[in-house]
């Protein structure tokens, strides 16, 4: 599966109730195979982390995987920090929830783990072999960009390229601007 | 002029035939562009305006370039396409961003060039070349238009001015009027009001140039300039701007005749680098 | 009597004008002579509980807020978000942070009080925004310096008693934090002492705000801006407190003698959101000419205040604790629409106000996502017209003035159609 299935996915199931997601999961669960995706022979193959709050619009994931990234692992909050820790169920939704908070990964918006969050991010780059950072920026969240500068400062002294993007929610005008830059980053590594 | 058979490229590259030019063609939003090399060296490139379609406006394009050098597309080896429309050029051998295309092209005309700023009618780029002319680094504007080609339309539209003499009556100003606001719209108004104050002329214009000097410089500043600089796009062509920019960042700009087609230029330059 | 100094605009300068230009030159050379002889440098959010520091000799209280803001109004914003902007901090970030992010890594140039001194502490709160917050995790970043963050609950109703306790057990940890840096203890004498000064400032603030609802005002509400500066750095201290009883008492002599900034003042208007810094003059000159003065403004109560309510707080002398606990919930930001509603209304209806003009402020998102319901809920209450204008409190380039007063005049001219209809 590619990052743009999985993404979109994952987004349907952001307006559908528990129970239906359940159903899709379970459906997409059976009918996949689960190799691992192999990007086909032309594609190069360089490895990317995406972060941000929410996914890119599906056109944009396209965009990053049809220049040859591939997405080799994310730190968005909606895809993967909000589901990275899942406490025990104990029937006491108060004690699930402080549970949930104080054992959150380390995520830019929790404040007090924001700090931790700079360590986290480095070891995914890491332990993912990733060549590249790809910042999509959600227009109102604005957390986000006051951690960006300083991130990509430090990615980039240890050598890892770094693009930032910025979307609004359901924004797919300027797509060609967004594949240029995409493209281009692409390139860059190429290089 | 012949029109192009489909799939003639390939029956011609499969006969063996010597092709001896490369081309480069930039579709972008507003022009078309493009440049034929044989030999390492560039001997012929042409612009025209895009119009609704691309595809008309590139084929058209280089058949005219094509037949004043007196050949034709039968002569044509490996070609490259760059620009908002490097996509519909179906007979490009490889489509390349004109981010890499320009890098490649200033590299081409002057080896030393580290930084490249081109400013287009829809947008605005900043390129950092390292030692060897790769791209090391890119910045590009922001979704608003106020570093573009576009903002000085809408003033041009405001003023009642042909942009095309904006450069030089910005030169006599003495006195550049302050444009404060980043909002193409805000700013519009704000020409208005100073026309409506009796402002001159010149100095709104050189205002105008110092407020897109400003934003360009915004992003330039982002990455980091090195020198030496390399002017390119449309813009270039307005020595207000150009003036203006090299104050903002404290550094000689240089622009060379090419300027419009440099990403042109640098398509060929890199389509004659394609192995095989 | 000396003769009265002339303001650019041909106001005449109060005294008490010149009196504040003096005590802000002393606190920022006080600021920088303290860090340069080894003081704790603190930064703080403006509602942090400041005269907890004051209970430590050694530490110095900086606030980022009210420096980016005294650079606006001199006009320095743009220059200073551009140098942020150039770091790659975006646009759309609240115009105090670029401004403060721009001056600090650029060493203060360009700043008329060279900028503030390297903090060794940094204390923030998510009241205001809990974008401040992130604005100060870029120094901690970058820097190394410590951030102590407080957390207050948003409050829709009084504030709960579990909440303020909450609040201050933080105090405590901030307490103990600040005992072992600067290695000395906590003199809770001095803090009671500081709360009383701020006490006695507040009350004599009061008085001179309250002078809005003279007819014709005795204040325009952009003298009340300038005047704000000291109550966000100066708290706690004999000079605040000094200072606002000459201001009220010059102003109450000024009202008593008749003379008024705006005597032909046919429209009273209300301001809701920070001040338009880079606006005071123009905007102030350009309405005297229409007749009009913007009287008060909610922003004036930001400090000071309880949730629900323009008017200070007055402190009794229970425990410094608890009542610095008590004052996190001011009125604007860290509360719901209901009290903000009930605090305006009341203003209105106290004060006299024709009509209010809602800024709706690019940077600052806490203080104007509400305005819209606001907008509709006091124009239907007070049965007065209101106007939603476009503003960046700090960054002029997102400001059209040609735009703003379109609005503003149409709100003059329909309060004037009401009053012909009536
Ligand atoms: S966004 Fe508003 S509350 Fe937050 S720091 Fe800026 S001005 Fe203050």
């Amino acid at each position: 599966m590619n990052f743009t299935e999985y993404a979109q996915i994952a987004q349907d199931g952001y307006f559908t109730p528990v129970e239906g997601q359940i159903q899709i999961l379970k459906s997409r669960l059976q009918e996949h195979d689960f190799t691992p995706f192999e990007a086909d022979g032309c594609v190069r193959n360089v490895g990317v982390i995406l972060s941000g709050i929410l996914p890119p619009p599906s056109s944009i994931s396209e965009a990053i995987e049809n220049a040859g990234l591939r997405v080799v692992g994310n730190d968005i909050a909606s895809l993967f920090r909000s589901y990275s820790y899942t406490p025990e169920a104990t029937g006491d939704p108060g004690e699930y929830y402080v549970d949930f908070y104080q054992n959150h990964y380390p995520c830019t918006t929790i404040l007090h783990s924001s700090d931790r969050r700079i360590d986290a991010l480095q070891d995914l780059i890491g332990e993912r072999k990733a060549q590249g950072f790809m910042f999509i920026g959600e227009k109102f969240c604005e957390y986000e960009y006051f951690e960006i500068p300083y991130l990509e400062k430090l990615l980039k002294d240890k050598g890892v390229n770094v693009l930032s993007l910025e979307f609004s929610i359901d924004d797919d005008q300027n797509i060609g601007t967004f594949k240029t830059r995409i493209e281009a980053f692409s390139e860059l590594m190429e290089e | 002029m012949r029109a192009l058979a489909p799939g003639e490229l390939e029956h011609s590259r499969e006969c063996g035939l010597t092709k001896v030019l490369t081309v480069g063609v930039d579709s972008g939003s507003n022009t078309t562009k493009v440049a034929v090399m044989r030999n390492g060296t560039i001997i012929g490139s042409g612009v025209t305006f895009t119009g609704y379609s691309a595809e008309k406006s590139w084929k058209r394009l280089l058949e005219d370039v094509l037949s004043d050098l007196g050949v034709d597309m039968s002569s044509v080896g490996r070609i490259v396409s760059t620009g908002y429309g490097r996509n519909v050029v179906g007979i490009a051998d490889k489509a390349i961003t004109e981010i890499t295309c320009h890098a490649a092209g200033a590299h081409f005309l002057d080896s030393s060039i580290r930084s490249i700023i081109d400013v287009g009618g829809q947008d605005s780029k900043f390129i950092a070349l390292d030692g060897n002319g790769r791209v090391e680094n890119f910045a590009m504007n922001d979704k608003c238009a106020a570093g573009t080609g576009r903002f000085l339309e809408v003033m041009a539209r405001a003023l009642e001015v042909d942009l095309d003499k904006f450069g030089e009556i910005s030169l006599q100003s003495e006195n550049p009027a302050r444009i404060s606001s980043l909002c193409t719209v805000f700013a519009e108004s704000e020409v208005v009001s100073l026309i409506s104050k009796g402002e001159s002329r010149e100095n709104i214009i050189a205002g105008i140039h110092e407020a897109i000097a400003s934003r360009i410089t915004s992003m330039i500043n982002r990455v980091g300039v090195r020198c030496p600089v390399l002017m390119a796009g449309g813009v270039a062509k307005n020595i207000g701007v150009v003036k203006a920019l090299e104050r903002e960042l404290g550094a000689d700009i240089k622009v060379l005749e090419t300027a419009q087609v440099n990403g042109a230029i640098g398509a060929a330059v890199l389509a004659a680098a394609i192995e095989g | 009597m000396s003769a009265d100094k002339k303001t650019k605009t041909g106001h005449k300068k109060t005294k008490a004008g010149e009196r504040l230009t003096k005590i802000m030159t002393d606190y920022y050379v006080d600021l920088h002579k303290g860090a340069n002889k080894g003081k704790f440098v603190v930064w703080g959010a403006i509602i942090i509980p400041a005269e907890l520091l004051k209970g430590f000799d050694s530490v110095v209280f900086a606030v980022p807020e009210s420096h980016a803001a005294t650079r606006a109004a001199k006009a320095l914003g743009p220059m200073q978000c551009e140098k942020a902007e150039q770091m790659s901090y975006s646009m759309d970030l609240c115009s105090y942070a670029r401004i403060d992010i721009g001056t600090a890594f650029d060493g203060g140039k360009g700043s008329p009080t060279f900028g503030l001194p390297k903090p060794d502490l940094l204390i923030s709160n998510n009241n205001n925004c809990s974008l401040l917050v992130k604005w100060f995790d870029v120094y901690h970043r970058e820097w190394g310096t410590p951030h102590f963050i407080l957390d207050v609950p948003f409050c829709y109703e009084s504030q709960k008693k579990k909440d303020l306790n909450y609040i201050i057990d933080q105090y405590h940890d901030l307490i103990r934090i600040l005992e072992e840096m600067t290695g000395e203890k906590l003199d809770m004498e001095k803090v009671q002492e500081a709360l009383n000064y701020t006490n006695e400032a507040l009350k004599h603030w009061k008085r001179f705000i309250s002078f809005a609802a003279n007819r014709p005002s005795g204040i325009t509400a952009f003298d009340s801006f300038v005047q704000m500066a000291p109550i966000l750095t100066m708290r706690g201290t004999p000079e605040l407190a000094e200072h606002f009883k000459f201001l009220a008492d010059e102003t109450e002599e000024r009202v008593e003698a008749g003379i008024f900034p705006i005597p032909n003042e046919r429209y009273r208007l209300l301001w809701d959101n920070i001040a338009p810094w880079h606006q005071l003059r123009k905007m102030s000159s350009r309405l005297a000419k229409l007749g009009a003065n913007i009287v008060s403004a909610s922003y004036t109560y930001c400090f000071g205040s309880l949730e629900g309510n323009f008017d200070p707080y007055h402190y009794e002398g229970s425990d410094p604790l608890w009542a610095l606990a008590r004052m996190q919930n001011t009125t604007i930001c860290p509360t719901g629409l209901g009290l903000r509603c009930k605090a305006m209304s009341e203003a209105i209806e106290r004060i006299g106000i024709d009509g209010v003009v809602f800024a709706s402020n690019r940077s600052c998102k806490v203080y104007s996502l509400m305005q819209m319901d606001q907008q509709k809920y006091i124009s239907e209450k007070c049965g007065i017209p209101t106007v939603m204008i476009d503003v960046d409190h700090a960054d002029v380039r997102k400001y059209s003035e040609e735009n703003a007063f379109l609005r503003i005049e149409a709100l003059l001219e329909s309060i004037g159609a009401r009053r012909a209809g009536a």
